[in-house]
């Protein structure tokens, strides 16, 4: 048997990124993995050629140097025949194999020593209190108008009350309808436009309408992504959690679950297991046609995507539109690079600020090359 | 439920890292303390229950200088584990022993996830004192099962079998910590192989057997029906009384119990700062759910092309680690189900709810801690 070692290390590195192993009639090679370095690859090659069973090879095509060539004389006369610069004659004796592996076994390295980091047992306790991070300090000049002071309706003969105080005499109240679980209204009493009147006003935008169970599971959460919408934030910031944006976040969420579990304490309605709450997509959007949905789309990036991020329509083409809110683009490779402004969140945000905050934008999916998995598989891909 | 008592198969080690728990609550950049990837995209198997179908992307060679890069960077930023476990074989890449070496050396628990085709008894003895677990992937007990399930010839089976008995041999001959085990993906429609798995571990003796579900994408692209595992009930049941004094055969039962995406409690995805994967093309996503190109905005770069730290580093990563931690994200419609992160998420989204707070156990760290 002639093994080209260049021809086959050449295809080997082609087909780790093309496609499956299994090339080649030879048995051998199902057993083979080179290394990195060409002398390794060669006593792999050996060691393969002994699992298989196969004893006798010629191996061409090596480009040895004088340093491999001598490394390989170790291996005369118990896997090795001859050894020139471009060639090598197999020829293994098996047990003289067996026995010389076992006497060369590799020493182990040592392991560096890391010291072991003390393993904490508890975590902080929150904080409770109406503290406020100063990243939220410019949301004051942002934000010029509250709509939710003031609102007080009266309450309907099946809807409760319930209520946050804070220490300024601020006072949030929200109404639950006892047969639905929803929050039905939402109103705080503050006059100032201060930053904490501007969080109990976002928060009574985000709570209306929503099952009581999804408030105290999300609306901190969704508070304060948006305000943090709002401002210039800090880039080496890890993750955002409204408990590392002040302690009021806190005492809100500590007044939402309080009031969820008394609501079902009382309530005759069955509190589910898992709340699967979730915004969904507006009716008015999913009852438009392909055409007319791409048509809106088209008007978006004309007017607000192509010169916001130097892109132009062949970087951006709607391909389809999948469950109503999935839009699936054609990509070009200007836009899949790697941005370290990520253009594909920004346009996303664009499309759910025009369209509908459900709105997903996803590129087309790359269908699986391993040809024998394909045909395995129990669906078509 | 049977379980090992020194290993935790069937939940989560975040409660012994709660350092970095803590770091993350302060909106601190924490590194990950486990990244599961691979080596390359190839495999020489051809499962029918494999992931990896959905999760292709622009394929680069990792080399022996990208992957030294990588653990290094590793190292320095606070990386715990590393496990070759992702959407390729990663023992067929040349790479594969240097890499293991060089991350033990650096301090770095090792691992892999594999079909041990290759692993033939001189690669095992080169390559087992560096690893903290060797995890088998083998799906059916018998032989021709085997080759119909994972795609191959039946005499891979035998091959297999007999370099998991050189695994044992080499691990008890050098008193190694390397634990080794087999695990079956299991698909409903496979529940004939759940004996002949549990008795063939009991043949082979590897530390543990352990049965999985198998994950599913959004979509349902594999036909995965979650709620047909509970006619297997009895059969899973009847595989733990294989287990003895040295072989355990362990059910994920939380996993296979659960609903698939049905019974998922969370919409945040919290994990994927902890518990990072890669794609064996070198790119760095949050997680295997968004390998493919389809998840593009998700991808934030590639070590073939940039330092890992580098990346980690960057406003990017954080833009989507943030993405996925808000309202914008819902992992209840838009994750493949039983997620790798699902322990990991579930029990930080229950601390965030207040419904059970993160605490160090009061028991001995268990084994494997760097893999949560």
């Amino acid at each position: 048997m002639i093994i080209d070692y260049k021809n086959l290390i050449s295809q080997y590195d082609e087909n780790l990124l093309s496609k499956l192993r299994g090339f080649g009639e030879e048995e051998f090679l199902k057993f083979w993995v080179p290394d990195s370095e060409k002398l390794k690859s060669i006593y792999n090659l050996i060691d393969a050629l002994v699992e298989s069973q196969t004893y006798n090879a010629e191996l061409i095509n090596l480009d040895l140097s004088q340093e491999e060539e001598k490394d390989l004389q170790k291996l005369l006369n118990i896997a090795i025949n001859k050894i020139e610069l471009n060639k090598l004659i197999i020829d293994i004796n098996k047990k003289k194999y067996i026995d010389f592996k076992k006497e060369n076994k590799k020493v182990i390295s040592e392991v560096k020593k890391v010291k072991d980091a003390e393993i904490l047992s508890k975590l902080d306790d929150l904080k409770y209190d109406e503290s406020i991070s100063e990243k939220y300090n410019e949301i004051e000049r942002i934000i010029k108008k509250l709509n939710f002071n003031d609102k007080k309706k009266n309450k309907e003969k099946n809807e409760e009350s319930y209520v946050l105080n804070l220490s300024d005499n601020s006072t949030l109240e929200y109404y639950i309808n006892i047969d639905s679980g929803v929050i039905t209204n939402a109103f705080h009493n503050s006059k100032n436009i201060d930053k904490k009147s501007i969080i109990l006003d976002t928060l009574c935008d985000q709570i209306i309408n929503k099952g009581i169970s999804e408030v105290a599971d999300h609306a901190v959460i969704y508070v304060e992504h948006f305000l943090r919408s709002k401002i210039k934030y800090k880039k080496e910031f890890g993750i955002f959690l409204p408990r590392n944006s002040g302690g009021i976040f806190n005492l809100i969420e500590k007044n939402l679950r309080s009031s969820r579990d008394r609501f079902y304490n009382k309530a005759n309605i069955e509190k589910k297991e898992i709340n699967k709450e979730y915004k969904d997509t507006s009716k008015d959007w999913i009852k438009l046609s392909f055409e007319d949905q791409k048509s809106k789309i088209d008007e978006i990036l004309e007017k607000n995507i192509f010169r916001q991020f130097n892109v132009n329509s062949s970087d951006i083409i709607l391909k389809r539109v999948i469950q109503g809110n999935r839009l699936e683009f054609i990509l070009s490779d200007n836009l899949k690079g790697d941005f370290e402004d990520n253009k594909l969140f920004k346009i996303e945000e664009v499309f759910k600020e025009k369209i509908d905050s459900s709105i997903e934008l996803l590129s087309i999916e790359e269908k699986d090359s391993n040809k024998l998995r394909l045909s395995n598989a129990p669906k078509a891909i | 439920m049977e379980e090992h008592k020194e290993l935790i198969l069937d939940g989560t080690k975040i409660n012994w890292h709660l350092e970095r728990v803590q770091a993350w609550e302060r909106g601190e950049r924490i590194a990950p303390i486990t990244i599961d990837m691979a080596l390359t995209r190839a495999c020489n198997y051809s499962c029918h229950f494999c992931y990896a179908m959905f999760q292709e992307n622009d394929r680069k060679k990792i080399t022996k200088e990208v992957i030294f890069n990588f653990l290094e960077d590793c190292a320095e930023i606070g990386v715990k584990g590393i496990s070759f476990v992702s959407d390729g074989e990663s023992t067929i890449s040349p790479v594969f022993i240097d890499a293991c070496k060089k991350g033990h050396e650096l301090g770095i628990s090792m691992a892999v996830g594999t079909n041990a085709f290759v692993l033939t008894k001189n690669r095992l003895e080169e390559l087992l004192p560096y690893l903290t677990y060797l995890r088998v992937n083998f799906s059916a007990g018998e032989r021709k099962r085997y080759a119909e399930i994972m795609g191959v010839k039946e005499s891979a089976f035998d091959r297999v079998c007999q370099n998991i008995r050189d695994m044992m041999e080499i691990k008890k001959r050098d008193n190694l910590s390397v634990t080794v085990g087999m695990q079956m993906v299991l698909m409903p429609e496979d529940g004939d192989q759940i004996i002949p798995l549990a008795k063939l571990g009991k043949e082979l003796r590897p530390d543990y057997a352990i049965i999985k579900h198998c994950s599913d994408n959004e979509d349902g692209g594999l036909g995965v029906d979650y709620s047909a595992y509970e006619k297997l009930y009895s059969r899973l049941k009847e595989a733990e009384s294989y287990s003895d004094e040295e072989y355990k055969c362990v059910i994920k039962w939380s996993k296979i119990k659960d609903q698939g995406n049905n019974g998922r409690s969370y919409q945040r995805c919290y994990g994927t700062p902890f518990f990072l994967q890669m794609s064996g093309s070198g790119m760095v996503a949050p997680c295997g759910s968004l390998f493919n190109e389809k998840y593009k905005k998700f991808h934030i770069g590639n070590i073939c092309d940039k330092r890992f730290k580098d990346i980690w580093a960057s406003d990017k990563y954080w833009e989507v680690m943030n993405y996925l931690a808000s309202p914008n994200f819902n992992a209840q419609k838009m994750c493949a189900s039983l997620c790798l992160q699902h322990k990991v998420n579930e029990s930080l989204d229950n601390h965030l709810k207040g419904k059970s707070k993160l605490e160090k156990p009061n028991t001995s760290p268990p084994d494997h801690i760097n893999f949560i």
